[in-house]
């Protein structure tokens, strides 16, 4: 076994006098930090990052227009309300963070609904042959017994909220999204979306949205998965931060059914 | 512009093999745990006495590992609406696993105002005023600092309740064990009795009373914080559970009105120059 790693993503370029101290660094033949960094956006580089490829103009608007959208999931969302709660007893920033993320990881509207999401649209035909009868067929995904233990179960179609009614943001973005970069199924998906939401009576949520933009855009499901997280983690911050300075006082407690209660 | 100094740390020295008096697997083999072999010198010791043997790097008897388990029976409080087991609950409504919701929930109980945070200060604030009463010397001076540059003494008063329904169940088991809490134990009362004569509402929480057992026991404040890591465990485990059970995405709704905006009116969006 050798102590060595291999990667394609990343070269370390030693200095003279030490050679644990990098001196330049190539990310996919770039080089970080002389011409990436003043020449590159951060979502051109953000995306070589993940797929070694220098994305289409088109590409990077999306991606961009898609990290804006859930930059901050807001307050009611469980993964930001997951990291308040974290903060209100002033763990460290890097727990609150932790939290948001371990939360926003779910079957429930988090990545892990993403990714089942991402799976029914991998089974979907091409859009030509793409109707409301096979994609609803592609999108019944069957919760496995293992699913069930890992995750919990879940019976709502991977990418739709249940609990809400059509979302004007999320549709609002998907629109957006299309009308700068050609994406077939985005688009059937646009056309076809009231009718889907009406016989599911659930919305488009912002994983399904993501789940069906990021595999038009050239993302594995792994990729996707690590940018969901990481691109809706500023909003979780900023609401933990502001939470932090108002105190548990302000901060929902709840009250339990009281019939669990035992005389002591 | 660039300096071409040599680090202090030289890296190069580090490489090699590792040295690891914790031990390490022999895969297929055997394993070292601290000098003992884990699968034949615990045979019959129970896990807390491993845990504890890992994190001090010495074994405590019966009686004291009786006591060190009881410190997190009492704080295992099954509550979803405690700000860290929420983690957890939430993290089973919202359909995460419970290795990342526990770990998360765990995470944010190295909290300040309890848990790990609070540990660590109360465990260093009580040893120093331990070793100064040992000494003989005055320890009013060394509380009043403290109010000073903390307006509070960790340890000492509780967000919730002041009454800690904890405290009594800790000290029947000192009784009932007959285990000799003498330095530390005595250091929280003398702090209690400064607090009281001096009108401070505060009173000695568990973290206090936790803290100064388990130093008199002979763990040192740097054991307590890490020993205390997994204090609130089994109480996370069920609300992650309940909650995976209930119907998804269903736990602590709020409406949009719930939400109390007071930030500024609605403008549009143009760059600053």
């Amino acid at each position: 076994m050798t102590n060595t790693i291999k990667t394609k993503i990343w070269k370390d370029v030693p200095t003279e006098n030490c050679s644990f101290t990098t001196a330049q660094a190539h990310c996919y033949g770039f080089d970080v930090y002389n011409d990436l960094v003043p020449n590159a956006s951060y979502f051109e580089y953000l995306y070589l990052t993940f797929t070694g490829q220098a994305g289409s103009r088109g590409v990077i608007k999306v991606l961009e227009l898609i990290a804006k959208s859930i930059l901050n999931l807001g307050p009611r969302n469980a993964s930001v309300h997951a990291a308040m709660s974290s903060a209100i007893g002033q763990a460290p920033v890097a727990a609150q963070l932790i939290s948001a993320i371990s939360v926003n990881a779910g079957a429930f509207y988090g990545s892990q609904d993403m990714f089942r999401a991402q799976l029914c649209w991998e089974a979907t035909p091409a859009v030509a042959e793409l109707t409301l009868q096979n994609w609803f067929q592609a999108f019944s995904l069957n919760n496995s017994d293992l699913d069930a233990v890992l995750w919990g179960e879940v019976s709502h179609t991977p990418g739709f909220n249940p609990t809400s009614s059509s979302s004007v943001p999320v549709i609002s973005v998907l629109e957006q999204c299309i009308k700068i970069y050609d994406m077939p199924r985005s688009t059937w998906l646009f056309n076809n979306l009231a009718e889907i939401e009406n016989k599911l009576k659930a919305a488009l949520s912002f994983s399904g949205l993501c789940a069906v933009i990021f595999h038009e855009i050239g993302l594995s499901k792994e990729a996707s998965q690590a940018l969901f997280l990481i691109l809706s983690l500023p909003g979780a911050a900023a609401h933990a931060i502001e939470q932090k300075e108002l105190g548990f006082k302000s901060f929902p407690f709840f009250k339990l059914d009281t019939r669990y209660d035992i005389k002591p | 512009m660039i300096s071409n100094h040599k680090p202090n740390v030289n890296l190069a020295n580090y490489q090699g093999l590792i040295p690891s008096p914790i031990g390490g697997a022999n895969i297929g083999e055997h394993v070292v745990f601290r000098g003992k072999n884990l699968h034949v010198d615990f045979h019959t010791s129970s896990w807390m006495y491993v845990y504890l043997y890992g994190v001090c790097a010495t074994v405590f008897t019966p009686r004291q590992e009786r006591i060190l388990d009881k410190i997190f029976t009492y704080t295992s409080y099954p509550d979803i609406r405690i700000w860290n087991n929420r983690v957890a609950a939430l993290a089973g409504s919202f359909r995460s696993s419970v290795y990342l919701g526990v770990a998360a929930a765990l995470a944010t109980s190295d909290a300040k105002i309890y848990g790990g945070g609070i540990n660590a200060r109360a465990a260093l604030f009580i040893n120093k005023v331990a070793h100064l009463v040992e000494n003989g010397e005055d320890i009013a001076e060394t509380i009043q600092k403290e109010l000073h540059d903390n307006r509070s003494i960790a340890g000492f008063g509780r967000p919730i309740s002041s009454k800690d329904e904890r405290i009594e169940p800790l000290l029947n088991i000192i009784k009932e064990e007959n285990l000799e809490c003498t330095k530390y134990l005595n250091a929280v009362h003398k702090i209690q009795a400064w607090l009281d004569d001096n009108r401070y509402r505060l009173k000695a929480n568990y973290a206090a009373f936790a803290v100064a057992i388990a130093m008199d026991v002979g763990l040192s404040p740097e054991q307590f914080y890490h020993y205390g890591f997994t204090s609130f465990l089994a109480g996370m485990m069920p609300c992650y559970i309940q909650e995976k059970s209930k119907t998804a995405g269903t736990l602590m709704p709020l409406r949009c009105d719930e939400i109390v905006y007071e930030g500024p009116e609605l403008i549009k969006w143009s760059t600053p120059k």
